[in-house]
């Protein structure tokens, strides 16, 4: 049986107005809501060994809100758009609060690969990214929101290219202006 | 730095992208002549590696670590596979254009036909047999295969000998003077069953079983010529204007490239069975794993466990029967559907023929 947020979340898909704020900020609660509990199950556990995916998370999110019912394809790219946007926030806070518990002894880090790809205590710092991510956003949202969709979304490149309505051409331009750009940042805010 | 200004910088590190190494230095000094900090910042960005290798750690450490939550594949209902390409349409113009002249004037372009993934088909017409082709364009250049590898050729030959009314025709390999490969087949006006069944949902009683009886036709018939589909989909069925089943790709699943440029190894996840998971070699059960998932499609207008595939990575989904979902489904259907989705291929049906022979109306001919 569905539950009424889910049920919600179907509708709310397949009648946001982009544009209708009050549908879209409880569209994003719901989504959060359902993300946040999913991942909490993978990072109260505390293991350093282990590997999280926000896709895969995002995956199950829409698994459990969406699940079977036909959802025309914007309601599809609306989905992804805002869970990649949820679970970028629902990442950053546990990075915060970790940090704040630890002062900063076992900071998250992420792989800048293609697959986000959340590993404790390794590779990219979580809250640099989010930095970066911020700063970008002020100069560019496109990109921003291309890496929301890849890196929070999981979304390769040809699927980002559909639900922004660009060519996979130009998507692959812009990604490599993309990388170039957060590696050179991320570099920056890992020098001593 | 300001919007104007990273719009500037992002402008000119695109065209730099474009350029060969020697003639980047040159490019910069006239484009940011009197501007060092312009330089220094499109190089900065320049000098940072371009390849996919990550930050920090290898991918192989990044994937080794144990992954959590193991819906690591995109369910295919998550990909929006039927939006309307727009602006791919205009900013990247087909290859070729409607009237053109292809391969030594043999084929005359009649337009693009929807394109699976990132092969490109064409409707053309063959000058010299006087009849409407399909071209499909393998694009083997840009991902390294050979053209000419006596595997690709040997795959095209088995297919070629495979002639039955539910079976695309395939006629001949090509290749266009800059070396593009391409496979010129049977030319079917119709629509694929993925968008049939976007456009209706799940098909009727009868229809069901018909399509059934067909594919497992057109399936046999191959099986028999020993050619295995290894990519049976949706996509890859064609229903012509009489309602009348075509499979088209048989066997060259392993050499058209998916929608995100990679040549797959085995198939489409969500249509493969757990076998090949396994990396047990592809058997006429694994095609009939896939032909399962897609009969339980019709019949039900959803896909089983979700359209998650069944690489064991996850707590295997409880498959929904079909007739919970829609009772009116004709019963021997559904017998024939739960079969062919045994995990274990040993207890699926030992053909084609064997699984049309659990559908009504069976007709002995009909299989032939």
């Amino acid at each position: 049986m569905k539950s009424s947020r889910s049920s919600r979340v179907t509708q709310l898909l397949e009648k946001v107005e982009p544009g209708d704020r009050h549908a879209g900020e409880q569209l994003f609660a719901d989504v959060y809501t359902e993300l946040r509990a999913l991942a909490a199950r993978y990072l109260h556990r505390e293991r350093k060994d282990h590997t999280l995916q926000p896709t895969a998370l995002v995956h199950e999110a829409y698994l459990k809100l969406v699940g079977q019912t036909r959802v025309d394809w914007q309601g599809r790219a609306r989905f992804l758009a805002i869970a990649a946007q949820a679970m970028r926030q629902i990442l950053v806070d546990h990075a915060r609060r970790h940090r704040a518990a630890k002062r900063g002894g076992n900071r998250h880090r992420i792989a800048l690969d293609d697959n986000l790809v959340i590993k404790s205590n390794r590779n990219v710092d979580l809250l640099a990214l989010e930095d970066a991510l911020t700063k970008l956003a002020k100069l560019d949202l496109r990109q921003t929101q291309m890496i929301e969709l890849r890196f929070f979304g999981g979304l390769s490149i040809a699927e980002v290219a559909k639900v922004m309505g660009m060519s996979k051409r130009s998507v692959e331009r812009e990604w490599t202006m993309v990388r170039a750009w957060l590696r050179r940042e991320l570099s920056r805010s890992d020098l001593p | 730095m300001s919007m104007e200004r990273y719009a500037q910088v992002r402008r000119l590190f695109l065209a730099a992208c474009e350029l060969a190494e020697s003639e980047i230095g040159p490019f910069l000094d006239h484009a940011c002549a009197g501007d060092p900090k312009l330089r220094e910042e499109l190089e900065s960005l320049l000098k940072q590696p371009r390849s996919t290798t990550i930050i920090g750690t290898s991918s192989g450490d990044a994937a080794g670590g144990k992954i959590l939550s193991p819906l690591a594949h995109l369910p295919r209902e998550l990909v929006p596979a039927d939006i309307p390409d727009e602006a791919a349409r205009t900013e990247n113009p087909s290859r070729f254009s409607p009237g053109e002249m292809i391969a030594a004037q043999r084929y005359k372009i009649l337009g693009p036909l929807g394109g699976g993934g990132a092969a490109e088909v064409y409707r053309a017409h063959d000058q010299i047999m006087d009849q409407d082709v399909a071209l499909k364009f393998l694009a083997l250049g840009q991902t390294g295969g050979d053209p000419t590898c006596s595997r690709f050729v040997s795959e095209v030959a088995t297919a070629r000998e495979v002639a039955h009314p539910n079976v695309v025709r395939v006629y001949d390999i090509g290749q266009l003077a800059d070396g593009e490969v391409f496979i010129s087949m049977e030319f079917i006006d119709g629509e694929d069953l993925a968008s049939l069944l976007r456009r209706a949902g799940r098909l009727s009683r009868e229809k069901a079983v018909q399509i059934a009886r067909e594919l497992c036709a057109g399936l046999g018939a191959a099986h028999d010529h020993g050619v295995l589909h290894r990519d049976l989909k949706p996509s890859n069925i064609v229903i012509d204007g009489d309602g009348h089943v075509h499979i088209a790709d048989f066997g060259i699943a392993a050499f058209v490239p998916t929608a995100a440029g990679e040549i797959p190894l085995a198939g489409t996840p969500a249509f493969m069975a757990p076998d090949l998971f396994h990396h047990k070699q592809p058997s006429e059960q694994s095609d009939l794993y896939a032909l399962g998932i897609v009969l339980y499609e019709v019949a039900t207008g959803k896909e089983p466990f979700g359209g998650v595939p069944a690489d064991g990575l996850q707590a295997a989904a409880e498959l929904i029967p079909p007739s919970a979902l829609c009772p009116e489904i004709e019963p021997s259907l559904e017998r024939a559907i739960l079969q062919c989705l045994e995990e274990d291929p040993s207890r699926r049906p030992e053909s084609a023929k064997a699984v049309a022979a659990l559908l009504p109306e069976y007709n002995s001919l009909a299989a032939i």
